[in-house]
């Protein structure tokens, strides 16, 4: 198994799907920079030698020269827009074709420790489980009250920041079985450079045995990070109603339906008819108009949104009805789940 | 030129005597050496802030401070750095001194105005040097929301300081701006105007458009620390990414503040040391001036991974790659003035080359990261870290060694020893690349910036790294040592040693206090070194 990436290693083993475009890029780069670094400083050390000042010499040459000047503002232009095509082309595999039956997986950062919650309502922290070769969509966010965080993985050149309050996505699909260092790559004080995880990848056996809630054995480090997950894991969601559900009993959609239920949304949003507010089954991924003619997406963001801001952008046909702002009354983890449910209702 | 020369004895620097005469003075070049002395003692500060830094990265874990000193010792280093030397550095310390003796007039067109920046300048530096006093700050010279609105009050005295030097800052470019079109020379055209006015015109343009969005942005961080006004902090329902657009609309430009004086610097250096005009004249001044245009809408390259959206992302990428263009035709042309040159290989000229040698690699991995895909893996790790080094400090450092000993006759009237001159520029420029370069590979493996603690495999790039500091810190202990040796026992400058057509080299060295004793005419440009001999 080899341990470190291309060009003498001075980048990490390629263990992802889109890994592999971003070294193939990285490849093309590193050519152009040699290339011009070669073009400017072998005339530097020519002229230096060559027109030393001397005794009797005297200075020659133009001081303008049209056509010279064309080349060197055109070929560079056509370089930069190849490399611009090119760069835009793998961040859109990297970040933006998420397949669409990736697993889904909720990243929720705090200051210092990274928590998973997965579809079937397990949690993790410091250790994302993942199979190999299935795509992987990653919802993050970080505590409302917290900070900025940034999560990278350097083995699948994988990096999204964790905003409080906002949603960001991205995905990968892990090539190599493993455990697969995390940095946290936006300073966020104290801790920031202890804020370390790993992604573990398990084969298809192994995921079977971790889904059905079963002890695996986890698989060796790759690449990066001689790291050992330090034995005072740092604290779940503990206000969470969640943190008891760390076996993954119930999944994190029915945890969602219960917290619907539990905490009054159904009152308004049963669908039922007479409902007070919108009827929210099947609206995920579709737009709806808003009061001010506007159209928005019902994602992720909207959903989060319109829970703990309901007057910020309501729904055409809802004017004047005043749902109360349910900001700091869910927990995070307790909103992905909300977020999961509502994905999931048809 | 004889009829030029100065009285004996009388020059701007003996020339009236007293403190007061130097607190008061409302002379640009005396206004320019208070900016000199002052920059010189922050960049000292936030070396040692550097070495400590870099002392502290010499192994994994804990070496000689704790997490929190060392996130103070970085975020000093970096804010010092920036706000107070490599902004400051070239337009407000060397810039004044030498603009209006390079336009030929008595003073800059606002003289009361200039020591008022200066005393502004000093006391919001004042300020970010105080916040010491009151438990340091730990944000990073960035001040990201909503880190920075939730850790100690300190970091609000220091966005305080930024927001003040702010305004010496705008208030020197209005200055300049004014200098440039009105007390040129009878004869200086815009086509005989010095590339180094050029560069300090398109400077004073940023300083002048892109600082007061700075102001704006901390006065809203200010309203919501004390007004609890949800702006940035989500909590409040504010966006922190909106800060990030704010505050990367001005420090983008802010890195181009940086970088062209520098660029304006070597413009005067090539020249004269290659005794040929330069290259392309109005490409180069155009260029300048392309610059600093596509500067204000590059910003959200900054923010490839903040979550800001795809398209965005798409158009920032396109225009930063527009970048590479005039800073490309610069390099090139830069060559070709050299090419067929009779290249003397001075002091100033070293530091020329060793500008070209780091802004070059400095521009490269600038492409390299505006490059959307590439900046995801590359984004917050060393890999940017070096980049902007190799910019900032291989781009304005260079160029201000380049241009203070350049200059340096003129200002002082004294020549510096220039072996012990070649000795420093070795341990600076070697141990920059000593520093610096191991960087760009320990960030493409994948270490993140900021950090504190890193695993085992950086271990060999960060001791390099660490080694290469304190060459750095050589060779200024190197220049310190001889520059100040010369004020005191150094050979006498002549008017003009390095044989120049700028009209600064035309007055004594160093300037009676009214620059000129007999009003120049301008007759050549300031480059033709083929038609006129200096």
């Amino acid at each position: 198994m080899p341990m470190s990436g291309g060009l003498w290693g001075t980048i990490p083993i390629a263990a992802s799907e889109a890994a592999h475009a971003w070294d193939a890029l990285w490849y093309f780069l590193f050519a152009v920079c040699v290339v011009f670094f070669v073009i400017v400083v072998v005339p530097m050390v020519w002229f230096a030698i060559a027109y030393r000042d001397k005794p009797g010499r005297r200075a020659s040459g133009p001081s303008h020269n049209l056509p010279l000047e064309v080349i060197w503002t055109a070929i560079p232009t056509v370089i930069v827009m190849v490399i611009f095509v090119w760069g835009w082309l793998v961040y859109k595999k990297m970040e933006l074709d998420i397949p669409p039956d990736a697993m889904e997986v909720h990243v929720v950062a705090q200051r210092w420790s990274w928590s998973f919650q997965y579809d079937d309502g397990r949690i993790t922290t410091n250790q994302l489980f993942v199979p190999v070769n299935k795509p992987v969509k990653l919802i993050l966010t970080s505590k409302r009250e917290d900070v900025l965080h940034s999560f990278f993985v350097p083995n699948f050149r994988v990096k999204k920041d964790t905003v409080p309050g906002m949603y960001t996505t991205t995905w990968f699909r892990a090539q190599i079985v493993g455990q697969h260092q995390i940095f946290c790559t936006e300073y966020c004080g104290t801790g920031h450079s202890a804020m370390l995880a790993k992604v573990v990848v398990l084969d298809e056996e192994n995921w079977k045995l971790w889904k059905w809630g079963k002890d695996v054995e986890l698989p060796p480090a790759i690449g990066l990070g001689s790291y050992q997950l330090p034995t005072t894991a740092a604290s779940l969601d503990a206000t969470s109603t969640l943190a008891s559900n760390k076996q993954g009993t119930v999944s994190l959609s029915k945890e969602g339906e219960k917290l619907f239920q539990t905490r009054g949304c159904v009152a308004c949003h049963s669908g039922a008819a007479g409902s007070i507010g919108p009827d929210l089954h099947g609206v995920f991924g579709h737009e709806v108009e808003l009061t001010d003619g506007s159209k928005v997406l019902v994602d992720e963001n909207y959903i989060r949104e319109s829970i703990l801001q309901p007057q910020k952008k309501v729904v055409k046909g809802y004017e004047g009805v005043l749902m109360p702002p349910y900001m700091g009354q869910f927990t995070d983890m307790e909103l992905n789940a909300l977020v999961s449910y509502l994905k999931e209702l048809k | 030129m004889s009829s030029t020369t100065a009285v004996a004895g009388k020059n701007y620097l003996t020339d009236p005597k007293g403190i007061g005469s130097w607190i008061y003075t409302l002379d640009h070049k005396r206004i320019g050496l208070l900016y000199l002395v002052s920059v010189l003692f922050f960049f000292l500060v936030g070396g040692i802030f550097a070495l400590l830094v870099r002392l502290e990265l010499w192994s994994p874990g804990q070496t000689v401070m704790s997490a929190d000193t060392y996130n103070k010792a970085f975020t000093y280093h970096g804010t010092m750095m920036v706000f107070m030397v490599i902004i400051p550095m070239i337009p407000a310390a060397i810039g004044n001194f030498v603009l209006p003796l390079m336009l030929g007039a008595k003073d800059v067109a606002f003289p009361r105005l200039n020591l008022l920046s200066y005393y502004i300048f000093m006391a919001g530096a004042l300020l970010g040097v105080g916040t010491l006093f009151f438990k340091g700050v730990d944000t990073g010279w960035t001040f990201y929301t909503p880190y920075s609105t939730k850790t100690g009050s300190a970091a609000a005295m220091m966005v305080m300081a930024a927001f003040v030097m702010g305004f010496s800052s705008i208030l020197t470019g209005l200055n300049f701006i004014t200098t440039i079109h009105k007390l040129r020379a009878p004869g200086q055209g815009w086509t005989k105007l010095p590339l180094m006015c050029w560069a300090l015109y398109a400077t004073s343009l940023l300083q002048l458009l892109a600082t007061p969005v700075l102001a704006l942005t901390l006065c809203l961080m200010a309203m919501e620390r004390v007004f609890n006004i949800g702006i940035f902090d989500p909590a409040l329902g504010g966006d922190p990414v909106l800060f990030q657009h704010f505050f990367w609309f001005y420090s983008h430009p802010a890195v181009y503040i940086m970088v062209l004086p520098a660029m304006g610097v070597i413009n005067e250096v090539i020249p004269v040391f290659s005794q040929k005009p330069i290259f392309g004249y109005k490409a180069m001044a155009l260029a300048v001036f392309g610059i600093a245009a596509v500067a204000f809408i590059v910003w959200g390259h900054h923010m490839f991974t903040s979550g800001q959206s795809a398209t965005a992302g798409f158009i920032f990428s396109l225009i930063t790659m527009f970048v590479a263009i005039p800073t490309g035709i610069k390099m090139f042309s830069w060559l070709a003035t050299m090419y067929k040159g009779t290249l003397r290989f001075q002091a100033p000229m070293l530091y020329a080359y060793a500008f070209l040698f780091v802004f070059l690699i400095g521009g490269l991995t600038g492409v390299v990261l505006a490059t959307m895909a590439a900046d995801i893996h590359l984004h917050d790790t060393y890999f940017v870290v070096a980049h902007f080094h190799y910019v900032m400090v291989g781009g304005t450092l260079m160029g201000f060694m380049a241009g203070i000993h350049y200059w340096w006759p003129k200002m002082f009237g004294k020549m510096y020893s220039e072996g012990a001159a070649k000795l420093a520029w070795f341990f600076v420029f070697m141990g920059f690349n000593v520093t610096f370069f191991p960087q760009f590979i320990a960030g493409s493996q994948g270490m993140p910036r900021r950090y504190y603690d890193y695993v085992a495999e950086f271990t060999i790039w960060n001791q390099v790294s660490t080694v290469g500091s304190w060459m750095i810190g050589v060779g200024f202990v190197i220049s310190a040592i001889y520059l100040m040796a010369s004020l005191v026992g150094g050979r006498k400058a002549s008017d003009n040693p390095w044989q120049a057509l700028g009209l600064e080299w035309q007055t004594s060295s160093p300037p009676p206090t009214e620059n000129f004793l007999v009003d120049p005419v301008v007759t050549h440009g300031p480059y033709d070194y083929d038609k006129v001999a200096a």
